[in-house]
């Protein structure tokens, strides 16, 4: 079976975002991360067999970019996109007034 | 005439700082496409993104005014943008309240038809105790208006219903009573194979405004290598010749038609849609075979991929595309509910393009026996003695006791598109819809692992490839006029 490390530094990109990248790679590689310090992962990949590695390594890359960007996006939105779906649940009686969590 | 009139600035301050509204993205490989909370859309090129959200897009550039106007971002002018993409987004979801519109009725499991890819579980013609029994029937309809949905359509399905015609008589009669009183907007339709038609079927269907849904694989050779009829009649003849009656009686708009992708078909693009047009079908369901029930056992779901599959459903479009621009007005009607969802800001009421999924609260079946399913095809897992989403029994269960059933709300808290792993980051979710059922069978959970899902794949190039489509002028015109705008 194929395999590849990639060293990541975690100052520049999250846990989260690096199993993300992993969850949407899955039907190609599979992923174990190692975090070697505070500031250092290792990420293990194994390929597929129908998998071609330099093309799963590229989008690896390529999509951890992403969900860099993605959290930098929630991170500025986060309280807006509660307001709009609290406003869009407001009248379909699927919203709790809060009493019965009390 | 210098300095008569004050300049726009005077009266309106500079904008200094913008704020971003939620949006998600999806790389398409060339450029990146935005959607947010409204269902609007937005392509930028990669530095244009890391612009935007880096806060340093000229407040000038057509790019800003452009993601302004989509509500991708508010600034110290206005905050209408804001309030636009609430009222956009409730206006998308309201489905949800409005629940459930599709009522299914399996009036039998007779069937006429041996179908080599049929998902349900049919009995011979002859068969006994799988009809729909009267107190069934009526326990039904009394269910159907306990939905808050303003709009009801009532389906009937088989086997073949139009074996057990004299069920279908007593729930038309039944509902026709309740909503004389309840006043909704009320319809009907069967869902028949049409080989069985009389004039006496055809007198109630008009008396009773009822629609027909029936199915047509295509050319001859094609639908009766897998339709047969029992007695090794010729389905298609028998089929195409009760369309013609159909629409002399009824009218052209009363009868429409659906495909099921085989293997057969898909060799051949050109020559299904060929078949509908020269039937007088204005458009086509392109309807792929799902790995349900019975058809899993066949094995004919396996003998096609997702990709063989999006290759069929590409090349078809391309060549209705190309009728539509000869003149001949044609429509894909798979696509037309997904441009649906992409163009307008209203929801379909299509149960697979739901979130949370449709199962229930979009559609619901009623078995022969009075077993209620959120699905067809939670139906059929039962039929083969998987019985985890029987919702409950109308001769037993309550409205409440069956709509709050486990089998029910489990599937449905969990397929919320934009709490599942891949999908709430993904620019097409509210576009697209969660498939329990699919999932279910494939994965054997509900929700799945969207990277190796079928159902995505499939999706993700569906839309790639409409937005694709709709950078271009000429066939973006023709798809918007497959687009039901209200």
């Amino acid at each position: 079976m194929k395999a590849a490390t990639i060293h990541i530094d975690l100052a520049v990109y999250s846990l989260e975002a690096i199993k993300k990248t992993l969850y949407r790679l899955s039907d190609r590689c599979s992923g174990n991360i190692e975090k070697i310090s505070d500031s250092k992962a290792g990420v293990h990949l194994s390929f597929g067999d129908n998998s071609d590695r330099e093309t799963v390594l590229a989008d690896f890359h390529t999509e951890l970019v992403d969900q860099d960007l993605r959290e930098v996006i929630t991170r500025q939105t986060l309280p807006l996109r509660n307001l709009i779906l609290a406003h869009a649940f407001s009248r379909t009686n699927l919203v709790s007034d809060g009493d019965e969590e009390k | 005439m210098r300095g008569r009139f004050k300049k726009r600035e005077d009266f309106f301050p500079q904008t200094t700082t913008y704020s971003l509204l939620p949006f998600r993205f999806t790389n398409l490989g060339t450029a990146y496409l935005l959607t947010n909370e409204a269902g609007e859309f937005f392509r930028l090129d990669s530095n244009q993104l890391n612009a935007f959200v880096n806060k340093t897009l000229p407040f000038d550039s057509d790019c800003y005014r452009a993601l302004k106007a989509k509500h991708f971002l508010f600034d110290d002018d206005t905050e209408i943008p804001l309030n636009l993409t609430i009222l956009k987004s409730r206006t998308k979801r309201q489905r949800v309240a409005n629940f459930t519109s599709l009522h299914m009725f399996v009036v039998t499991l007779r069937c006429n038809h041996r179908c080599l890819y049929c998902q349900v579980s049919r009995k011979d013609a002859f068969s006994r105790d799988c009809d729909m029994l009267p107190e069934v029937a009526r326990k039904a309809v009394e269910f159907v208006f306990h939905s808050p949905s303003p709009t009801l359509k009532i389906e009937f399905q088989g086997g073949e219903p139009l074996l057990h015609f004299s069920a279908i008589k007593l729930i038309v009669e039944e509902a026709e009573k309740i909503n004389a009183v309840n006043k909704r907007n009320l319809s009907f339709v069967i869902a028949t194979n049409l080989t069985l038609l009389t004039d006496e079927h055809l007198h109630f269907l008009r008396d009773h405004d009822i629609f027909i849904s029936t199915s047509l694989d295509g050319p001859r050779s094609l639908h009766n290598a897998y339709r047969i009829k029992e007695g090794a009649q010729d389905s298609h003849q028998v089929v195409t010749a009760n369309i013609r009656k159909t629409r002399d009686f009824l009218g052209p708009h009363k009868i429409s038609a659906l495909m099921t992708t085989t293997v057969g078909t898909l060799s051949d693009p050109k020559a299904v849609i060929d078949e509908y047009v020269k039937q007088g079908f204005t458009g086509i369901f392109l309807r792929w075979l799902n790995p349900f029930g019975f058809a899993m056992s066949n094995r004919e779901h396996s003998l096609y991929t997702v990709e063989e599959w999006l290759q069929f459903y590409f090349s078809c479009l391309q060549y209705i595309l190309s009728l539509n621009k000869d003149g001949c007005v044609f429509v894909e009607y798979y696509t037309a509910l997904l441009l649906e969802k992409i163009l307008t800001p209203y929801g379909t009421g299509f149960v697979n393009l739901q979130s949370p999924a449709g199962i229930g609260i979009a559609g619901i079946v009623y078995n022969y026996d009075g077993t209620v399913y959120p699905s067809d095809e939670g139906r059929m897992l039962s039929e083969m003695g998987d019985k985890r989403f029987c919702m409950g029994n109308l001769l037993t269960d309550s409205y409440e006791d069956i709509m709050l059933s486990p089998a029910l709300l489990k599937p449905l808290e969990e397929s919320v598109l934009e709490c599942v792993p891949m999908c709430e980051d993904c620019a097409f979710v509210h576009y697209c819809g969660a498939d329990p059922d699919y999932h279910f069978a494939t994965q054997r959970d509900c929700i799945g692992n969207k990277a190796k899902s079928g159902f995505c794949k499939k999706h993700m190039a569906m839309f790639k490839y409409i937005f694709r489509l709709l950078e271009n002028p000429e066939d973006r015109r023709v798809l918007e006029s497959w687009v039901c705008w209200r």
